[in-house]
């Protein structure tokens, strides 16, 4: 088989803050025509970096440092000249990127987007028309004159790739082409991928974090940690017989699921016909003719004390605005009962004492910890409204106390968020809530901004503390695999509306819904 | 006293602004000797010893009388003859400069303006009085005014900027349209209609500029509030139950604080300039107050006379210029991108 590109010793380094940072080590590797090749790696591993210098979209410069050689049509792109990569960059190379609602611009149809990258036609609208067929996207004529803002974000991503593969380049770079979006639009824009790969006999240069994904459409892989390749090979031989300790760890990564039940059934949290509405603008001043989107319509949940409730949906199902409202920080209607109390009556000044048990930890933990307070001010917060009796060293005792339970060190009290990774702070956030004590903890999502192996540390941790101090959870995700893991119930959630209600098992083995059935298709590939 | 590390890095990051560190060093330095204007420039002797006691004339009147003179009016030390009174019983120090600001050197060999002399280092103006002290004078009052100004207008401009933007909705619509009418309202014209009914002295000037001012810093802090009161650690603190005041003030405000600090020097030079601007229209402070527009219009007016233009105009840009330096400085040190 012929080699589309071949990727020979490829370092690149970069100075920040006066620190060398090795960005990628000796890379070398290839991609044979019309094959699937994917990196493997987590944040940080420098996949993406070894993308972008092959389009050459790092440039050298002070600070960047790029060596080696990239052999493309037996041309090295890292000597050759900005005008003769131009030539490359689109026609010989493509690229689609992570996220679709920022890399289209929203100020330019459609038509004129995929038509930029159209050289010298004259059949131009027929041509774009052919190119969103293509790709899969309905009533393409009518789509032409479109903004991107009315498309959702898998029809972008469809856009994307529309614009990538226009000039029918010879490699398409997908970078993480399906982070950003549901589940079953996943599976939709991956199968997309595979049978245009299949069809224009490209190669297809896929970076990603998720390995079922790798699994499922590459025919090689190749495994990045700290800027180096550990392994590489077929895919279904490096699956069966990972070499590196890496790969294995990775391979492993999916997490262990929950063995103990709780066998307390008192029922601690229950709501009884929630509705939950936004207002959208009225339009004139004068006049108040109320529109609603309606986030959540007539749920109805019951919760024993210890268990985990998940709940499933894509995004916009209304999950989160179930979260917020559970916590009263958005307005719902119907009754919220936590244990005997009906706290969707309470005002804020006297729900303030049933706050302590209700806590909820956030999806992005970057953005939850106050970048200004140090780490013991932000865990002892909490304390300071609801115990405000205990003394200083009381305080600190307690703190300690927690950090060493979510698995921190005492050395990191007085040290400022930005110093931490990911699953730190996490853990941080975990802290910050279980210092009060609480019994149930709403978890939105509080897995999807880490990288596999430390979802799996943050998910045993999880159990752990379950079982240790009979939380209660309700999980919030799209990620089933980890639902799975954590769930005793789980609601399946469209639309706002709850479309499936039932143990684990009855879920996972038999859907009833049609929507079910494809949730999960779409998630175990 | 102990500083967190975050207050020691950004002490650290002001002194690594060099340019605003010792620009800073210097306006401390002429600020501090201006408080003590009094006792620097002043026709008056820092002290007197006469039948071997000692007299503080700058904080104390004494009556001509009280040494042997003829005049129960308190003692004017210029005068030769109380010179000599006293001179007979003791003896008298007088200040560096031996002119106040309102102090009219009669003893002019040319008539005023007069250019430098060792007497006058920086001339008289054309009432006959020193330049460098009124300058020094000017200087004072002018900071002054900047810096109660800027401090009351940050601190209502946050008030309400904050409220409007951490609760929105209905208090954020009719603030934003209050604003709009208020800051619609011509202010220089304001001031020239005010000072033709009462003399405006500096707290009304002040009261005036202030009733405007605010308005510069509430637009910049709402919107922070705005934009930070949708933060995950702002919801994260209230599920904790900690009360609005103390999340504004604990996770909001030090969002809204690099800005607040960004405007606050230009707000500074920005009232600096104002005053000095009505004072050289002759709408700012009362007539024979020592204030630099006043010098300014003199300079303009006896363009014969260079020193009075030159000399008030090195004095203000260099207060000017240098409140911005130290602006910058501590700027840089609340950037959270430089400071973490």
């Amino acid at each position: 088989m012929k080699k589309v590109i071949e990727i020979k010793d490829l370092s690149v380094s970069f100075t920040q803050n006066n620190e060398l940072v090795k960005a990628v080590q000796k890379s070398n590797f290839f991609i044979n025509e019309g094959e699937c090749f994917s990196i493997v790696g987590e944040s940080g591993s420098g996949k993406s970096v070894t993308a972008m210098s092959m389009m050459k979209l790092i440039k050298e410069s002070n600070n960047t440092l790029i060596s080696g050689h990239i052999k493309f049509e037996d041309e090295n792109l890292l000597t050759l000249s900005e005008k003769k990569l131009t030539k490359i960059r689109g026609k010989g190379i493509s690229m689609i990127f992570q996220e679709p609602m920022t890399s289209l611009n929203p100020l330019h149809t459609i038509k004129k987007q995929i038509g930029e990258c159209l050289f010298n036609l004259n059949k131009k609208e027929e041509r774009i028309v052919e190119l969103l067929r293509e790709v899969g996207i309905e009533n393409a004529e009518e789509r032409l004159d479109h903004f991107p803002h009315q498309l959702s974000g898998g029809q972008r991503q469809r856009v994307m790739i529309a614009m990538a593969i226009a000039n029918n380049p010879k490699l398409l770079i997908a970078d993480e082409p399906t982070t950003a979006l549901d589940v079953t639009i996943q599976k939709q824009i991956l199968d997309l991928l595979d049978s245009l790969r299949k069809k224009f006999q490209m190669s297809l240069l896929l970076i990603t974090h998720d390995l079922s994904i790798v699994k499922k459409i590459s025919d090689r892989v190749c495994v990045m940690k700290n800027g180096q390749i550990v392994e590489q090979g077929e895919t279904k031989s490096l699956f069966k017989k990972p070499k590196h300790p890496y790969t294995l760890k990775l391979i492993n990564s999916s997490p262990n699921e929950k063995k103990f039940k709780s066998k307390n059934s008192m029922i601690i949290l229950k709501t009884n016909n929630l509705n939950i509405r936004y207002q959208l603008n009225s339009n004139s001043f004068f006049s108040r003719k109320n529109k609603f989107f309606h986030a959540v319509k007539n749920l109805n949940i019951q919760l024993a004390k210890g268990s985990t409730l998940g709940v499933v949906g894509e995004s916009g199902s209304g999950k989160s605005s179930f979260a917020l409202a559970m916590l009263k920080l958005i307005k719902s209607e119907g009754d919220i009962f936590y244990k005997n109390y009906n706290i969707s009556k309470l005002n804020d000044t006297s729900f303030r004492n049933f706050r302590k048990n209700i806590q909820i930890i956030f999806q992005d933990p970057f953005a939850s910890l106050s970048p200004r307070l140090t780490i013991e001010r932000i865990i002892g917060e909490g304390l300071e409204v609801h115990k405000k009796s205990l003394k200083k060293n009381e305080v600190s005792n307690l703190i300690l106390r927690i950090i060493e339970k979510v698995g921190l060190e005492k050395s990191m009290l007085n040290r400022y968020p930005h110093e931490f990774s990911g699953g730190q702070r996490q853990r941080i956030a975990i802290a910050r809530a279980l210092i009060l004590e609480p019994e149930i903890i709403i978890l939105d999502e509080p897995t999807s901004a880490l990288d596999m192996t430390v979802q799996k540390q943050i998910v045993d941790l999880l159990l752990q503390l379950q079982k240790d101090l009979t939380l209660t959870y309700i999980f919030i995700s799209h990620d089933l695999k980890i639902v799975k893991a954590l769930s005793d119930r789980i609601v399946v959630m469209r639309n706002g509306e709850v479309i499936e209600e039932g143990s684990v098992k009855e879920i996972f083995l038999k859907p009833k819904e049609s929507y079910t059935k494809k949730l999960m298709q779409s998630a175990f590939i | 006293m102990s500083l967190s590390p975050l207050s020691k890095r950004r002490i650290e990051n002001f002194r690594s602004n060099k340019r605003g560190f010792y620009s800073a060093i210097i306006f401390v330095f002429l600020f501090v000797i201006t408080i003590f204007a009094e006792f620097i420039a002043n026709d008056k002797p820092i002290l007197v010893v006469f039948d071997n006691k000692f007299y503080f004339p700058v904080i104390e009147k004494i009556p001509e009388t009280f040494f042997g003179g003829e005049f129960e009016t308190e003692s004017d030390y210029k005068d030769p003859f109380v010179q000599k009174l006293i001179n007979t019983n003791g003896f008298f120090v007088m200040p560096l400069i031996e002119y106040s600001y309102d102090t009219i050197n009669y003893d002019l060999k040319v008539p005023s303006p007069s250019s430098p002399t060792f007497e006058n280092l920086l001339g008289t103006d054309d009432q006959g009085r020193d330049v460098l002290a009124r300058l020094i004078y000017g200087f004072r009052i002018s900071v002054f005014f900047g810096l109660i100004l800027t401090f009351l207008s940050s601190f209502i401009g946050i008030v309400i900027g904050g409220l409007q933007g951490f609760y929105g909705g209905v208090i954020d619509l009719y603030g934003q349209r209050f604003i709009e009418i208020w800051s619609g309202l011509p202010v220089l014209y304001l001031l020239i209609i005010i000072s033709s009914f009462i003399e405006p002295s500096f707290w009304v000037l002040l009261f005036i500029m202030l009733l405007f001012s605010w308005m510069s810093l509430e637009g910049v802090v709402r919107a922070e509030f705005l934009r930070a009161r949708n933060f995950e650690y702002v919801k994260a603190a209230k599920a904790l139950g900690v009360g609005n005041l103390k999340i504004m003030y604990r996770h909001v405000l030090p969002n809204a604080m690099v800005a607040t600090l960004t405007l606050m020097p230009f707000i500074l030079s920005g009232s600096i300039a104002t005053l000095t601007s009505l004072d050289f229209l002759g709408f700012g402070l009362p007539p024979g107050s020592p204030s630099l527009g006043e010098m300014v219009s003199q300079g303009k007016a006896n363009l014969q006379a260079p020193w009075l233009g030159i000399s008030a105009f090195i004095t203000l840009s260099l207060q000017l210029s240098l409140l911005v330096f130290v602006g910058e400085a501590v700027r840089d040190a609340f950037d959270p991108r430089k400071v973490s």
